[in-house]
């Protein structure tokens, strides 16, 4: 009975010296940036002919076509692949960068690093295990499915030149649960090709997430 | 002057020994069945000596009454007055001490000791217990045992504290059987029904045995012929139409002896996955023979010849994708293997006994894919493997307190194959010491160490010193320390295979670079991960491990022992990818980099709980992890998915799972009823497989999630044998009572009836 008393007492203890070190390491001039989250972004989900479908971070909204020789979109989809408005994909000065870690952990933007879209390799490179992605094959659990991979964040350069870090959550309609028997099953399985990401674009005051 | 300093020395000698003349007194010693008793002890006051490999010993003694005591572990100790010079000759017949265990091991020491005398963890199976549990390959024998795990992987191979196939040494009557698919030496290759005794250490044994002896070492004695003519037949039936037959002959004199033991196994296969059109265990039928040979040329010459002779041949479908269209195969496989071993066993002098062992052998496998509707070969590969060795060995029974063992050998090894550059050849050269020190009754000792000097890669040295210690009457304590290494494979660095279907490459270590330049020419590679100039030539994988065993001896009739292990292996070879193809698929090749660990104990616990009823039960707790996940999760670098959101979370080191295909908890418990009145026994089995990891699914690469394990299972299983007029038994039974199906398991397709007749004749000489 005692020592559940000195148990109980020391993590109040603790946990108001946590609070009280919290508060004196916040700095209070970082306005808290928002995080938006982009549901089921169509990534030429028919299979038709490469169509790509183009985002503007910033708005947060889907670009029609006659925008893509601008620099206001920022990532384009279809299927596994994603653009940036840079290089050989637009005109814009995007570019991108994979790092690992946690989405909310990633503070600051790294001073070097960034991939243009070239001839050879995009930004954000395709390939089961070289980017974002893998493809679990005929004996993966679930078989024959695209999953991001954990602990990867998108750090990318918008067509306009600001920065944003993006986390891709899903490429199945509705971002469904990859672990249980509805989606182990190719039957019941949601739609491939709908893109689901949150992300964050930092604003001109903040050039920290 | 040469007389006189003869005579002053004669004087001073004459206290000692003209005034007691000693007399040789010769003996032999054995057990109740005739067989001689090595290595017994044999004490008359200060002197003494120790039998020889035959149970037979000298000792001279002065004239008089001498009190002669005669004690063999595991045998109740005799002492006998003889009078010198009257009694020449002495024969002993030890009685056996049913308290102790008297089983007799080779594997552990390359020579015969008794089991108690072993400072190390060591299984013994028995026939009696391969008939009774009427087991017909060696998966189903190893399955039933406590601390090995059957695990599927490229074959049915076998699992040793935590340890794969790839790092256990498997012999036939001493001899390394070769053969193996990605590691795995498949078991069901094996017939059991010849089988004498497996005998089975656990840890590493290359201070022994070199190379692969890492995990431990399973070595599979044969049957000798009894004494006289003798024949036995064995059939069985089984469901999915599997059929076994089995047949020996055999007639041994005191002079010679020869046997040949013929086995056909076969069976229809099953299908556990409907949606695929190939069977999960197809269609096959195997064939086993194994002639022996003794023949005795002297008292101290002997020479034996065995030999083994395997074929098999498999029937499956397989449906291959060629463009857009499903084209249905015919998927032909068949594999060999056949061997052939002589033994020169010369006794030098007493107590100075040497060996000298050939052995060749071979395996072959062939597989073809035919399509179905013209017949047309659509791949077809093959693998030819070739091993020699030949291996002198000395023994030095120097006295009942040293024994000393020595050996050098020569091995050259070859393959042939599709996917492997040229005929490739490995030659080794190797040289092993041993000397077992048993100062007391109590206390006994094992050092030894061996060195490999190798054409391919690093000459090594594997060390080992074992310690065992008898308490009390009911406590021995044994520990050991050894070294143990498994040298890189022909496929690891000799591999050149891309998979026709998948379209990935996989190259070997030495062949890595020169290929890579060729893809490279032929503009395959589309991006460079590692430079293949600054790969390396791998190493080979290395442990180092620490066995410590409590036996104890609660009552006369139960025994419960405990051994903790830990094995360290660093180096292990894994592949890793190095480019990225143009197809988009990756070209992998082997590297040395993790670092790996398997901890926990085995529990065994045989109880004789009345004259015709023996329980026993076992436990393993198996602890095991790669150091290189370890170290990532505690900085924070592994990551998993949230299910409910899909967002990303560090994994902590208590979702950590461990090794892939490692239960953390298994065990089993065996009844044994014997009924003299009425001539039957029974044999009831429960096997528990903990869950176990068989997969990444959520991308970080490490066993974190509750999906990515198969669940736990309880086998049950039943063996009732009735003997009729002493000659006949009938047997039958049911494996798997409760029908368990697991879908990582494809050896376990639910409950299995069977029925079977066993016929032993004999005739003795005498």
């Amino acid at each position: 009975m005692k020592n559940k008393f000195y148990q109980i007492y020391t993590v109040l203890l603790l946990s108001i010296f946590t609070l009280i070190s919290c508060d004196e390491s916040d700095d209070p001039e970082i306005i808290e940036l928002e995080v938006q989250t982009a549901e089921d972004i169509p990534a030429n989900p028919d299979g038709a002919p490469p169509s790509y479908t183009f985002f503007d971070l910033d708005e947060g909204i889907v670009l029609a076509k006659s925008d893509s020789n601008s620099n206001k979109w920022d990532l384009a989809f279809s299927k596994t692949t994603i653009l940036t408005n840079s290089g050989i994909s637009g005109p814009g000065n995007g570019g991108a960068l994979i790092v690992d870690g946690i989405f909310e952990d990633l503070k600051t933007v790294p001073e070097t690093g960034f991939n243009e879209d070239t001839e050879e390799s995009l930004a954000i490179p395709t390939g089961s295990g070289s980017g974002w992605y893998t493809y679990t094959g005929p004996t993966g659990s679930p078989a024959h499915a695209i999953l991001p991979v954990p602990g990867k964040v998108i750090i990318v350069k918008t067509g306009e030149g600001k920065y944003a870090k993006v986390e891709i959550l899903s490429i199945y309609e509705g971002n469904p649960d990859t672990a249980n028997a509805e989606f182990e099953d190719l039957a019941t399985r949601a739609t491939y090709g709908y893109y689901t990401f949150r992300y964050v674009v930092q604003t001109e005051e903040n050039t920290s997430f | 002057m040469m007389k006189f300093t003869v005579i002053i020395f004669a004087l001073l000698l004459s206290q000692n020994s003209f005034s007691q003349i000693e007399h040789l007194l010769k003996g032999k010693i054995t057990d109740k069945d005739g067989k001689g008793l090595p290595h017994a002890t044999i004490k008359a006051g200060e002197k003494g000596a120790i039998s020889n490999v035959n149970g037979e010993f000298r000792i001279s003694l002065t004239d008089g009454t001498h009190t002669i005591s005669v004690s063999s572990v595991g045998f109740i100790t005799q002492t006998h007055s003889l009078v010198i010079p009257d009694q020449k000759e002495f024969k002993v017949i030890l009685q056996e001490d049913i308290q102790k265990l008297n089983e007799v091991v080779v594997s552990a020491t390359k020579t015969s000791r008794s089991i108690e005398n072993i400072p190390l963890p060591i299984e013994v199976i028995s026939a009696e217990e391969i008939e009774k549990i009427g087991a017909l390959r060696l998966d189903e024998v190893l399955l039933e045992q406590v601390g090995m795990q059957i695990v599927s992987d490229h074959g049915t191979g076998l699992q040793i504290q935590g340890l794969s196939s790839d790092y256990i040494l498997f012999l036939i009557d001493g001899e390394p059987i070769i053969g193996r698919t990605a590691g795995t030496l498949d078991l069901t290759r094996l017939a059991v029904d010849n089988i004498e005794r497996i005998e089975v250490i656990k840890g590493p044994a290359s201070s022994l045995y070199g190379s692969e002896a890492m995990a431990g070492v399973v070595n599979i004695i044969t049957k000798k012929p009894n004494e006289g003519l003798s024949a036995s037949i064995r059939a069985r039936y089984r469901t999915f139409g599997t059929s076994d037959l089995n047949a020996t002959v055999g007639y041994a004199s005191k002079k010679t002896s020869a046997s040949i033991f013929f086995n056909r196994v076969g069976s229809n296969g099953y299908d556990l996955n409907e949606e695929t059109l190939s069977q999960t265990i197809p269609k096959y039928s195997g064939y086993t023979v194994n002639p022996k040979f003794v023949f005795k040329f002297s008292d101290k010459v002997n020479l034996s010849i065995n030999s083994r002779m395997y074929s098999e041949n498999q029937e499956n479908l397989a449906e291959v994708t060629i463009g857009e269209e499903e084209v249905i195969m015919d998927d032909l496989g068949k594999r060999s293997d056949w061997n052939l071993m002589p033994t020169l066993e010369i006794k030098l002098k007493e107590n100075h006994h040497l060996q000298l062992r050939g052995y060749h052998t071979q395996y072959k496998t062939e597989s073809e894919l035919i399509n179905k509707e013209d017949r047309s070969i659509y791949e077809s590969s093959y693998f030819d493997q070739f091993f020699n060795r030949i291996e002198l060995q000395y023994d030095w029974y120097i006295n009942e307190k040293h024994i000393t063992t020595f050996g050098l050998g020569h091995t050259n090894e070859k393959v042939n194959a599709t996917n492997y550059a040229d005929i490739n050849e490995f030659r080794a050269n190797y040289a092993f010491l041993q000397y077992q020190w048993i100062p007391t009754d109590r206390f006994n000792v094992i050092l030894g160490g061996r060195f490999d000097s190798h054409n391919a890669y690093d000459s090594r040295f594997s060390p080992k010193l074992a310690a065992g210690y008898k308490l009390n009457n009911w406590i021995n304590i044994q520990a050991s320390f050894g070294g143990g290494y498994k040298s890189p494979d022909f496929r690891q660095l000799l591999l050149n295979f891309t998979n026709p279907v998948a379209g990935y490459t996989v190259l070997g270590s030495t062949i890595v670079q020169d290929r890579m330049e060729e893809l490279t020419q032929q503009d395959q590679i589309e991006t460079i991960y590692i430079d293949p100039k600054t790969i390396e030539t791998i190493k080979a994988e290395s442990s180092i491990a620490y066995n410590l065993g409590f036996d104890l001896f609660p009552g006369k009739k139960s025994k419960v022992a405990f051994n903790f292990f830990r094995n360290e292996i660093s180096n292990l070879i894994e592949t890793a990818p190095i480019a990225r193809k143009t197809n988009g698929q990756n070209v992998f090749s082997y590297f040395n980099f993790d670092e790996v660990i398997t901890q926990g104990v085995d529990i065994k616990g045989d109880f004789q709980l009345s004259p015709n009823l023996n329980l026993s039960a076992g436990y393993q707790f198996l602890d095991s992890k790669n150091i290189e996940d370890i170290n990532e999760i505690k900085n924070g670098e592994v990551f998993k998915r949230d299910p409910a959101t899909n967002r990303t979370l560090k994994v902590s080191l208590k979702d950590y799972g461990g090794l892939v295909n490692r239960s953390r908890h298994s065990g089993n418990a065996k009844l044994f009823y014997i009924n003299n009145q009425y001539n039957f026994d029974i044999a009831l089995r429960t096997i528990y497989r903990g869950k176990w990891g068989v997969g990444d699914s959520n991308g970080n690469g490490i066993i974190d999630s509750e999906n990515e394990y198969a669940d736990d299972y309880f086998l049950l299983n039943l063996a009732v044998n009735k003997v009729l007029f002493q000659k006949i038994t009938l047997e039958s039974g049911i494996n798997n009572i409760l029908n368990v199906k697991n879908s990582f398991v494809p050896t376990m397709p639910g409950r299995i009836w069977y029925a079977g007749i066993n016929i032993k004749l004999s005739k003795n000489n005498n």
